[in-house]
């Protein structure tokens, strides 16, 4: 629950500087929601390994229909990073039982952990895409993957980047009409 | 301005999903108990 009070926290952030920079959207929404309903069952504890898989190709043709939006390359490739991992992992994020002693919790190996996608490991050949890079404060932690953070990064790009993308393009345009007014004779064929 | 409104409002929606369906952070403490095991990850 404490994982969808987070994403519902960013979700805010992201409409609200949306607000401000007026993105340009994405298309195909349907997929990302069928995308997303495993991962909420997930959370909230229906785990169905093989739904796992429904995931993974929503987001893949997802993120190539929208390969040329900004950010998109860093976001997808965070996506590829984190359901590589999953997928060796029967469709659950490994987090060594150290990374999460060190935050005071003792889980058995095995273990799927209650509103995450997270199962406990001793160690993962693929550790270093699981969830390890901690952000601590006191008690509280955030523990995310490489791919995570490519995530973040890739909606910071869209955010920031895909209105500038655009003005670029309008700009591009409006020096080619510039162009075509100024030498017309070069438009003749 | 209702334009704007709303396309701020799915865009909310579409980084929520992005998250939700892609991402996989997890937060300590956690919000309860392990629920179950399983013989995967090992």
């Amino acid at each position: 629950m404490t994982l969808l009070l987070l994403v519902a926290a960013l979700a805010l952030l992201v409409g609200a500087i949306a607000m401000w920079r007026a993105p340009r959207l994405p298309r195909y929404l349907p997929l990302l929601a069928i995308a997303a309903v495993p991962q909420i069952g997930t959370l909230l504890g229906l785990y169905l390994p093989g739904m796992f898989w429904v995931t993974a190709v929503a987001l893949a043709a997802w993120s190539l229909l929208n390969w040329r939006l900004a950010g998109m390359p860093i976001l997808a490739l965070g996506l590829l990073l984190n359901i590589a991992v999953m997928a060796a992992h029967g469709g659950a994020m490994p987090i060594r039982a150290e990374i999460l002693a060190a935050g005071g919790e003792v889980f058995a190996p095995g273990t799927f952990l209650a509103g995450s996608k997270d199962v406990v490991v001793d160690s993962s050949w693929l550790w270093p895409l699981s969830d390890w890079l901690a952000l601590r404060w006191g008690r509280y932690a955030i523990i995310a993957s490489p791919g995570d953070l490519l995530i973040l990064t890739g909606l910071l790009v869209w955010l920031f980047r895909s209105r500038l993308s655009e003005r670029t393009h309008q700009h591009a345009s409006e020096s080619e009409q510039h162009a075509a007014v100024a030498h017309p004779a070069a438009r003749t064929e | 301005m209702k334009q704007r409104i709303f396309r701020s409002l799915l865009a909310a929606a579409i980084a929520g999903l992005i998250v939700v369906a892609g991402a996989a952070p997890l937060t300590q403490p956690g919000s309860g108990p392990a629920v179950s095991s399983f013989s995967i990850g090992q």
